[in-house]
């Protein structure tokens, strides 16, 4: 359907600096998250895209049709953008059929040809026949879906979901949030998905746009963004990471986890260095041992934590002869006491960074 | 969002002007004014002041505006609107309001069309104001708590020490004030201030006539100092059978039983002095002072030769103190006296 | 296409046209400061240093303590009985129990005194205002209890506390700063009443100040006794203040979600709480309507002829108060705009300073625009426009009450959704923000139409000349003492114009707003 470009985009709300120079690029049908912390600005750039309100400096275009500049300004209702808010924002003084009805054109509200398309709809999201109830009457997870319905009525150029479904409980959350994108995807709409669940980000995503500070620090594809964090920042917001300093030389990094093949983008590297390790990479070995592959052992320790989480478990080892601690991801329930004394091999190989980076 | 409340703002702006303009509409529904028209600030009751317009009007097809409220609000209403006022008639129930006013050089001169039509001691002495009706003050009393021999041969008696939560007034009714000016002109200021003293320790305090009138007539007060009339309405509203209570006037020409003239003045800011000079002269008129004479007002007529209402007696009867228009003065000295005896 | 649109964010409209009305507001305190500034303050501190002055302060006091006492348990007891217990009917009374407050109190007082001369003085004073006043307490009490947690209830009984200690230690103690904020409204009503006292015949600092313009050549004597009524009323509406907050922050948290189970009441208890409410609503609301219908049935009690027919008075009544509410509606939606949309803590000081308005009494807002008018704007002095801004400006708080909870509901996130759904700014406002603030105008306006129709105070000392309101009219004949018979139509037709809408109202509020605060604190606000 549609791209979305934009360039060099500022907006302050008072002294707060809240996008800052920011750039992003949005490809025809896809489906982007942006990823950050309350505060990063993420909502705020979902915002300008929109037309709710416009940025101090830089251009935003859709299909290369330039919306907003410092002389030119499309408003909202001239974008051909659906909105979905956190909290639905159905109008409470309509029906549902009335709702989805809103965006459409007049003449079509007259001629009653809008029953089909509310109908249609109403179908699309599951929940025919509902069109005479209002929004009070709805369930959350009802009401998000009729905002759903509404946004994407009047046919949109692109889909804003300003999260969506973070006011839901979690059962709820995953099911609805599956239907939703099943169809988006189906009417290959471009979509920008605003969230600050990296689960969320990572599992509906084409592309994560991890966003802090206003500011794109890392945008790729959700395995990329995982497995090669652009810094550590990055790396500690997507998911639990072990970060530790080491020495590279010739492809391998000392750490105090022993000595660990880099990955191959990373061979290059010399010297001081920061390193990373995911707690799924680290495995809990009864003695410390040496064995072929690519599996190597590293310090022994002793267990001072454990989460148990029904599918998996985290161990937290401090290791001996320092106060680091490192968190172990270990399948099912880790048959572990505190105390407990074991040893860590790590699987596979792992990526630096330079020392000192930002980060 | 900014423009948007911005927009919504200049609509709420169109509103307030809607509104201010709505509102100016209101001049048309509020008074009417017009050459041929009057407008009277009316000290008097209203129903009275009522059906003498009503015969005014149905005379000489003036329309006349009346603003009723107590004579001395009128008269602080005229001070404070100066040259601006409205009122074209100033008609009050005592004297001392309109030896104010002419003294501050607020009133016309009427024509002596006017003043010719009552014997002089009625009459401002400048031509300023006529008198239009009589009242004389007087002593309301519960036979039941005390009887005729032992009420008391003057007003002055009351601030006596035996009298102590026998008496009932109403030091804020626009007509006790005159009468504590006849008590000034009659003994001086300092018997008046210990009189008023006296009185602070004596009497339970009423917010106006009709009250004290009633208090006594329920036997919760001995006496209660009133203009004759109230006794007379009361009685007429219950009927004789029901009312408790007895009317008292002193004797040998006490101050207590003072003659008071309720008057009537032309302004000088008014711009219809015409129809303004024509009410006053109806006013003591032989159609307005029968209407004032028969109706259950029970003041007296200031104009000779009309019977009064058959309910009580000819004024000559009662035979009242006379003070001077004069020297019973303006108000001033005597709301001063209140306020130092701390009744008001 | 292009539109070329301010980066700006600022409300400059808003916050302007805000600050204009809010100066507009505060206007009669800062005249009255004025008057009395201009005839010296040597003149006001003789005034003011007189033992009338202390008598007026003494009989303030000491009816102040008495009635909201007794208004306090009345009305607490009843709120407990209609929200917390299986009392029959308990929705019709919940209703009728808060009319007695919108009936005008100088009616209210009227009917008593024109039948029984008992009621005069101090205790008649404090029968008549308790039967008047107690919803103040009744009101918010029925809200709190309404949404207290129902477990603490639960627990107490569990403890082995009886029913009577249940309430006492639980239910009260819990609603404390929302009890003491009552009385405290309680108070401000009784210091700024005039016409009940003067029918009651009971001198407090109202009907002094009317006593001063009926003797007194002096205006500013009046000014002075203002400064300190207003004084007063300042004191108590800050005290009132802060328990409204603190009764914000006594019922934070999650409202409970369980429905409250009504107590049961046994045979006798049952019988007696019944009694106590029938006996309540007979006296405080079934009394006086009787009476006023009684003259009405008596009939004419004085040959002399009306001043003003009741059309007339009717027809003034209803052009100026209609006036006036759409007036301060107009008024009250950019305040309110700017505090719900603007979240600030200027703007909500702003808005909040609007409520100093209820602290100053209907005759101090007649004597201070008097003041100006016949001074600086002598072509407003007595003017309707002038009585009209006057009702607006008493009873802009009513209308900025009655109106925050659809400004809050009509969210500006509403507006931008209809933008992005291709509807133009104006589509938009007229499709979802003016639906959506139409309950709130409509109540607003209701709320003010209804105050201004039967006030009387400041109509007294404004009325344009030649004109009569229900209320002057009423008050003409009520305060001749005898006329019975001609005050009674305009009576009957004021409590038809103050009762049967607040009736009416409740019930949809009670229908539409249940648990939802703001619809009740409007009515709350209406006395």
């Amino acid at each position: 359907m549609s791209t979305i470009t934009c360039r060099q985009i500022t907006k302050s709300f008072g002294d707060t600096r809240v996008l800052d120079d920011l750039d992003l690029d949005v490809p025809d049908g896809a489906v982007v998250t942006l990823l950050g912390e309350s505060g990063s600005g993420k909502t705020t750039l979902l915002r300008l895209i929109a037309g709710f309100e416009r940025p101090d400096t830089g251009t935003i275009a859709i299909d290369g049709e330039v919306v907003d500049a410092p002389q030119r300004f499309v408003p909202p209702e001239r974008r051909r953008v659906g909105f979905v808010a956190q909290e639905g924002n159905l109008f409470p003084h309509l029906t549902v059929a009335r709702n989805i009805a809103f965006g459409l054109p007049r003449a079509d509200r007259a001629s009653g040809r809008n029953s089909g398309r509310v109908d249609e709809m109403l179908q699309l999201v599951g929940l025919d026949g509902l069109g005479k109830r209002y929004p009070h009457e709805l369930s959350g997870g009802q009401q998000q879906r009729i905002a759903l319905a509404r946004a994407l009525a009047p046919r949109p150029r692109l889909v804003l979901l300003d999260e969506p479904f973070s006011s839901l409980d979690a059962g709820l959350r995953a099911s609805l949030r599956r239907d939703v994108m099943e169809i988006l995807r189906a009417r290959r709409a471009t979509t920008v998905f605003v969230t600050h669940d990296q689960s969320e980000a990572l599992s509906v995503a084409d592309l994560v746009g991890l966003i802090d500070h206003g500011r794109i620090r890392q945008f790729a594809a959700p395995d990329a963004l995982y497995d090669r964090p652009r810094d550590p920042a990055v790396a500690q917001f997507l998911g639990e990471a072990n970060i530790m300093p080491g020495a590279a030389a010739d492809g391998d990094v000392d750490t105090v986890l022993g000595r660990l093949h880099l990955s191959d983008e990373d061979r290059a590297q010399r010297g001081p260095v920061a390193v990373l390790v995911r707690p799924e990479q680290l495995r809990i070995v009864a003695e410390a041992a040496t064995d072929g592959g690519r599996t190597f052992v590293g310090t022994s320790g002793t267990v001072a934590h454990r989460e148990y989480y029904g599918h998996d478990s985290v161990v937290l080892v401090r290791l001996d002869g320092s106060d680091v601690t490192m968190r172990v991801r270990c399948p099912g329930a880790a048959r572990l006491a505190l105390g407990d004394r074991v040893a860590l091999a790590v699987d596979g190989d792992v990526i630096a960074w330079p020392a000192g980076e930002a980060g | 969002m900014a423009r948007a409340s911005g927009a919504f703002s200049k609509r709420v702006v169109a509103t307030l002007a809607t509104a201010v303009v709505a509102s100016s509409l209101l001049a048309a529904c509020g008074s009417s004014g017009g050459s041929n028209s009057l407008t009277v600030y009316n000290g008097q009751h209203p129903q009275l002041t009522q059906a003498i317009v009503a015969a005014f009007e149905k005379q000489t097809g003036i329309h006349v505006n009346v603003r009723t409220d107590d004579g001395i609000v009128l008269a602080n209403e005229i001070l404070q609107e100066g040259s601006h006022t409205r009122a074209d008639v100033y008609l009050t129930e005592n004297s001392p309001e309109l030896m104010m006013l002419t003294q501050r050089g607020l009133l016309a001169k009427l024509p002596a069309s006017a003043t010719s039509q009552v014997p002089a001691k009625y009459d401002s002495p400048t031509s300023n104001w006529v008198g239009v009706a009589l009242r004389v003050s007087a002593l309301a009393y519960a036979p039941s708590r005390i009887s005729h021999a032992q009420l008391p041969a003057s007003v002055m008696d009351l601030a006596q020490p035996q009298w102590k939560g026998k008496v009932a007034i109403a030091p804020t009714d626009s007509d006790f004030v005159p009468l504590v000016g006849a008590v000034i002109a009659t003994h001086g200021e300092s018997a008046a201030l210990s009189w008023l003293r006296g009185l602070k320790t004596n009497a339970s305090l009423y917010p106006d006539d009709e009250s004290v009138v009633a208090a006594v007539d329920r036997g919760q007060k001995d006496v209660g100092i009133i203009n004759q009339y109230y006794w007379y309405r009361l009685q007429l509203e219950q009927g004789a059978a029901k009312t408790h209570s007895r009317l008292y006037t002193f004797p040998n020409q006490d101050v207590g039983s003072v003659e008071n003239i309720s008057g009537a003045a032309v302004l000088a800011a008014s711009h219809h002095r015409s129809n303004a000079d024509r009410f006053v002269a109806f006013l003591v008129s032989p159609t307005a002072q029968r209407i004032l004479a028969s109706g259950d007002d029970f003041e007296y007529p200031t104009r000779p030769g009309i019977a009064v209402n058959s309910a009580e007696p000819p004024l000559s009867q009662l035979n009242p103190a006379v003070v001077n228009v004069v020297s019973l003065g303006n108000d001033l000295p005597a709301a001063k006296l209140l306020q130092q005896a701390g009744l008001t | 296409m292009t539109v070329a649109a301010g980066r700006r964010r600022f409300p400059w409209v808003l916050t302007a046209s805000s600050i204009a009305i809010v100066a507009a507001l505060l206007a009669p305190l800062v005249l009255v400061v004025v008057q009395a500034a201009q005839s010296g303050w040597s003149n006001v501190w003789e005034v003011l240093d007189r033992s009338y002055v202390a008598t007026l302060l003494w009989n303030t006091v000491r009816l102040a303590a008495v009635v909201t006492l007794l208004a306090a348990i009345i009305g607490t007891g009843a709120a407990w009985l209609t929200e917390r217990t299986a009392l029959p009917g308990r929705r019709l009374w919940a209703v009728l129990l808060i009319i007695p407050v919108v009936i005008p109190d100088f009616v209210l007082s009227w009917s008593w005194s024109s039948v029984f001369d008992a009621v005069h003085g101090f205790n008649g004073a404090v029968l008549v205002m308790t039967l008047h006043l107690y919803p103040l307490i009744y009101l918010p009490m029925a809200g709190a209890f309404r949404s207290a947690d129902p477990g603490q209830e639960e627990a107490a009984r569990g403890l082995g506390l009886s029913l009577w200690r249940v309430w006492w230690r639980i239910s009260v103690r819990q609603a404390r700063a929302t009890l003491l904020g009552g009385c405290l409204l309680v108070c401000l009503a009784l210091l700024s009443y005039y016409g009940a006292f003067e029918n009651l015949r009971y001198q407090t600092f109202t009907t002094a100040i009317f006593g001063e313009l009926q003797t007194q050549f002096s205006p500013g004597v009046a000014s002075s006794m203002s400064l300190v009524l207003v004084a007063i009323s300042l004191f108590v509406l800050g005290g009132e203040a802060v328990f409204r907050e603190r009764g914000r922050v006594d019922r934070t948290g999650p409202l409970a979600q369980r429905a409250l189970m009504p107590i049961p009441l046994s045979g006798f208890r049952k019988a007696l709480a019944l009694a106590g409410i029938v006996a309540l609503v007979a006296l405080a609301l079934g009394f006086p309507i009787g009476i006023v219908g009684y003259w009405m049935v008596v009939g004419q009690s004085s040959g002399l002829p009306a001043a003003v027919s009741l059309g007339s008075a009717v027809g003034y009544t209803v052009a100026y108060s209609a006036l006036a509410a759409a007036l301060a509606t107009a008024l009250a939606l950019p305040v309110a705009m700017l505090a719900a949309r603007h979240r600030r803590r200027w703007a909500a000081a702003l808005e909040r300073s609007t409520f100093v308005v209820q602290a100053i009494p209907g005759v101090v807002v007649g004597l201070a625009l008097v003041f100006l008018t016949s001074r600086y704007l002598f072509s407003l002095y007595q003017s309707p426009e002038l009585l009209v801004a006057a009702y607006a400006l008493m009873f802009f708080p009513l209308a900025l009450v009655a109106m925050t909870a659809s400004v809050l509901r009509a969210s500006p996130r509403l507006e931008e959704i209809g933008r992005s759904l291709g509807k133009g700014p104006v589509a938009v406002r007229l499709r979802v923000t003016l639906p959506l603030l139409g309950p709130g105008l409509a109540a607003a306006f209701c709320f003010v139409f209804l105050s201004a129709a039967t006030e009387l105070t400041a109509t007294l000392l404004l009325v344009p000349t030649g004109v009569q309101t229900l209320a002057t009219q009423f008050w003409a004949y009520a305060e001749e003492g005898v006329s019975f018979g001609a005050a009674a139509p305009y009576a009957a037709t004021m409590i038809a114009l103050s009762a049967v809408p607040a009736y009416l109202l409740s019930r949809w509020y009670d229908h539409r707003f249940r648990g939802d605060p703001s619809g009740r604190s409007a009515l709350e606000a209406l006395t």
